[in-house]
């Protein structure tokens, strides 16, 4: 089976005239990013990978996947379909996500995805979230997922911990790495910023709007895909950790952390001051 | 798992025994005081000791150390050796076997824990629980030592420690859910009526009821290794280190949030719940 999936990432990789892979962690605005950059990719098709497993085959391993704009689950749906439009002459434009952050051993290794090489990829984009922001989010999806412990118990603050613990790794590999670096929050509020980091890309705008809410995830952690992008208050999640005592114990023993609150300065600068506000009167 | 050059030696071990029993605990809740007591105790000329066994696993192959009558006597093959030796001369001995990850309900249930044994060889399982507040500034420290390349306070020593809450929380309900016996290793420690009845609970002799010396096992005591006598150890006093240390008490304030385990301490430890009031206070 996996010699099949073989050949047909050899003549995935053959046909595609560009690829690229995205990393986040869940709740970081990922597929909002990877909506717009399939919507300005410059190709009549696109394949795309969604939320694979490292050093896996991407074709094996993704969740979902869309060609064409359709949306389907199913490695052997998706070798069937990929063999059959690829010979058909179809030449898409490729991305391939990664929902766990960015694997920097793996990608020194060139072994995050089997069938591939890192040189394969034109580039690597790495979204970051304003961490105060992301928190609520995250506590939500890990307190909407588990909701048979309760809301505040250990085994959730356990999720949420390892959570931050990934989003610290993903976040100074962000910062460090010299990939491209998309800030979710500034590419939500700013046309002039998805403008230019579609140039470092190498793309041409032919839609730079945020798009649709996605369903990949559920859509928002707050509203589904009840409201239009445009209305989502991203900006402002912070807000529901006010009188939150175990959002705050939280953040409070995450902020001991030097050099993670180093790159979060560095990264999202407006967080220092809200987490300031939030965390005084202890 | 079968592991075919341990498997038949296991069962010759068990065949061979005088008495077995097994000790359950977490790190840094006495565990190691308690079974050199026990051995101490057991009434029998030869012991074997298999410490920090993998569970489901061969716990000769895979036991941290083991000692034949309280001298070290290495793992796996060393072990094997050591022990086909003895046992050809003849010897019967008692037989403890440690665990270090707390009480596992479901792998008792299935009967599966120690390759080569069955629950109803052992006469019984001893689990060992220690008040939270004084636990809590030991494995602290712990972390810390063991991370010397983190700083005190970042984000992978206050997963690891809540890692570990989540496994006391676990281990207390189930020790109390169990029907085993319970040691509680500050009774044990600060009252010898208590030992003593203990050992009248295991079915033997009193033939030193002493504290014994600090063990080796995990360094010895978080707070001063090897450097004092054991019954000069202050253990129920460790929960004063954390007066004027905010980091330490936000785990307090984080414990406090999980009802369920608050439940269960005030059962098991009624006192650590005036005492976590006192310090939250303070």
């Amino acid at each position: 089976m996996s010699t099949a999936f073989d050949t047909i990432s050899r003549d995935l990789k053959a046909a595609a005239p560009a690829a690229l892979r995205v990393y986040g962690v869940r709740r970081s605005g990922q597929h909002a990013v990877i909506n717009w950059i399939l919507r300005n990719c410059g190709h009549d098709n696109h394949v795309f990978l969604n939320n694979c497993r490292t050093g896996e085959s991407p074709i094996l391993s993704c969740a979902q996947f869309e060609i064409e704009g359709v949306r389907k689950r199913g490695a052997k749906v998706l070798a069937k379909t990929l063999a059959k439009r690829l010979e058909q002459g179809m030449r898409p434009f490729v991305l391939i996500s990664y929902e766990l952050g960015f694997p920097a051993q793996a990608y020194a290794e060139n072994n995050i995805a089997t069938g591939f090489e890192n040189t394969d990829f034109d580039f690597e984009v790495l979204i970051t979230r304003s961490f105060v922001n992301w928190l609520p989010s995250y506590m939500r999806l890990i307190r909407d997922k588990n909701n048979a412990v309760p809301e505040d118990g250990i085994d959730n603050l356990r999720h949420i911990m390892l959570g931050i613990q990934r989003y610290k790794a993903h976040l100074a590999d962000a910062v460090t790495s010299g990939h491209i670096w998309v800030s979710y929050d500034d590419w939500f509020a700013d046309p002039v910023y998805r403008l230019r980091k579609l140039g470092e890309l190498k793309l041409v705008e032919s839609d730079n709007s945020r798009g649709e809410i996605q369903k990949y995830g559920r859509g928002s952690s707050f509203s589904g895909t009840s409201i239009p992008a445009a209305d989502l208050d991203i900006g402002a999640r912070w807000k529901t950790l006010v009188g939150d005592p175990f959002a705050i114990n939280i953040l409070r023993q995450t902020r001991e952390d030097r050099a993670f609150m180093k790159n979060l300065i560095k990264a999202h600068p407006e967080d220092a001051a809200i987490i300031e506000g939030l965390v005084k009167d202890e | 798992m079968l592991e075919p050059d341990f498997d038949a030696f296991d069962r010759q071990l068990n065949a061979a025994a005088d008495g077995r029993m097994r000790v359950f605990g977490i790190r840094r809740c006495g565990q190691h005081a308690v079974i050199n007591w026990i051995l101490r105790n057991c009434g029998r000329d030869d012991q074997v000791f298999l410490n920090s066994c993998t569970m489901g696993r061969s716990p000769i192959r895979l036991c941290g150390q083991a000692e034949i009558n309280m001298e070290p006597a290495g793992r796996a093959w060393r072990l094997k050796r050591r022990l086909e030796s003895a046992l050809s001369g003849g010897m019967s001995p008692f037989v403890l076997i440690s665990y270090e990850a707390g009480y596992p309900p479901e792998l008792y249930a299935e009967g599966s824990l120690t390759n080569g044994f069955v629950n109803s060889d052992f006469d019984a399982e001893v689990l060992v629980t220690r008040s939270f507040v004084n636990w809590l500034p030991s494995f602290i420290r712990l972390m810390r030592l063991m991370n010397p390349d983190s700083p005190p306070e970042a984000l992978e020593i206050s997963n690891g420690i809540i890692f570990e809450m989540m496994r006391y929380k676990a281990h207390l309900i189930a020790a109390s859910e169990s029907g085993h016996l319970v040691i509680s290793y500050d009774q044990w420690f600060f009252n010898p009526s208590y030992r003593r009845a203990m050992l009248k609970s295991l079915g033997l002799p009193c033939t030193d009821n002493g504290h014994g010396d600090v063990q080796i096992y995990g360094g010895g005591s978080s707070f001063s290794g090897h450097d004092m006598p054991a019954a000069a150890l202050e253990i129920n006093a460790r929960w004063k280190t954390m007066r004027d240390d905010p980091f330490a008490k936000r785990f307090l304030h984080l414990a406090l949030a999980d009802e369920g385990f608050m439940d269960a301490l005030s059962q098991s430890y009624p006192n650590d719940m005036a005492i976590i009031d006192a310090l939250l206070s303070e």
